[in-house]
């Protein structure tokens, strides 16, 4: 797998900090998309489809958690990041409840946030592989399962 | 509103407003080193100072957030018990306060003053009186900016509150008349008028007493 071929999406009103985060992923191969709200976060998942989103929770408008449960009714392969400010265990706990993949807290090393986007986007293709040969033999409804496995048992 | 209340969401705004201050510094400080290590031989330099720009005025945010937090704890030692600086406290308030107030569509500025208005409270007493309001403002669910002046009105002590924005925020406002805590009740009343086009409040901060 190439670092340029994870489409990477980065929720965040805090513009100086996420401008520059996306700097420094472009500096190590990545291209990530920006959005500095949940609305504008949900336009950019329908038109681009990203493969992991970094998600913040507190943010003016529609909140992280809104997003997030938005993003995995609509597009549940779609893997989520939380990485926020906001927030302790007990958002750690409900964001897992809605299905995020891991929850890091900010400040946050980059190569922790990387590393978790990279075991994102294998959990990501991993389902889809075993999606495809369930659908391949006919079993379609192993197929949804799979797609949905993550939520299933993080719900 | 109780003490413990209004401690944990100031507290809770504040943390989380640090938490933003030291991931831009860290990732600011990181693009620097990045640049260095990856970049071209000749780095931009342009990009190099304005990340450092960046570094000093998060720095900057951080100081008078934490100076801001200090203010719950000093102030009573420092001038003497139930004895606050208004002036201080409100921009105090509008410090720690501002990441909840970002995120709820509300800003809070404290106007500067060059001469302190003594309080006889103290600063968290004084703090309770203002998140109340805040409060009051976040139920409208609105966007609203709120200027807040400590000053003397008529013999008593309080804030000079200017609201401006949406309607249904100025009528949620102007609706509560009264703020005040259970138990016990502290001294506070907001009173509504109207000038020159812009809803205003006076917080008097001794209506209540005995």
């Amino acid at each position: 797998m190439t670092q340029e071929a994870i489409k990477i999406l980065l929720v965040d009103d805090e513009v100086q900090f996420v401008d520059t985060l996306a700097e420094r992923l472009s500096m190590r191969g990545f291209t990530a998309d920006i959005a500095y709200n949940g609305t504008s976060a949900l336009e950019k998942v329908a038109n681009t489809q990203p493969d992991v989103i970094v998600l913040d929770l507190r943010m003016p408008g529609m909140d992280g958690f809104a997003v997030l449960k938005a993003v995995k009714q609509r597009n549940p392969q779609v893997q989520v990041i939380i990485l926020t400010g906001h927030g302790g265990d007990q958002e750690a706990v409900i964001a897992g409840r809605y299905g995020a993949y891991s929850f890091l807290r900010k400040p946050t090393d980059i190569d922790a946030l990387l590393d978790s986007i990279r075991m994102a986007y294998r959990d990501k293709v991993e389902n889809a592989f075993v999606a495809a040969s369930f659908a391949q033999a006919g079993d379609i409804d192993s197929a949804r399962e799979v797609m949905a496995e993550k939520d299933l048992l993080q719900g | 509103m109780t003490e413990k209340h209004c401690i944990q969401s100031l507290l809770a705004s504040s943390t989380h407003d640090m938490r933003n201050v030291l991931a831009v510094i860290r990732e600011s400080t990181g693009l620097v080193q990045d640049m260095l290590r990856f970049g071209a031989d000749v780095p931009n330099k342009e990009r190099l100072l304005q990340a450092l720009e960046e570094v000093q005025k998060q720095i900057s945010k951080g100081a008078l957030l934490t100076n801001s937090v200090d203010c719950l704890t000093k102030s009573t030692a420092e001038h003497g018990a139930g004895r606050c600086d208004g002036v201080r406290v409100a921009q105090a308030f509008c410090s720690m306060i501002a990441r909840h107030a970002k995120a709820a569509h509300i800003c809070c500025i404290a106007t500067t003053a060059e001469q302190a208005v003594w309080f006889e409270h103290d600063a968290l007493t004084v703090l309770q009186s203002l998140m109340s309001v805040f409060e009051q403002c976040t139920r409208a669910q609105a966007a609203l900016c709120l200027e807040i002046r400590a000053a003397r009105h008529e013999g008593t002590i309080g804030f000079y509150l200017t609201a401006e924005g949406e309607a249904a925020a100025l009528e949620a406002l102007a609706s509560a008349s009264g703020i005040q805590s259970a138990p016990p009740p502290w001294p506070a009343k907001l009173l509504p008028w109207r000038e020159q086009g812009k809803q205003r409040f006076w917080l008097a901060l001794k209506a209540y007493s005995a």
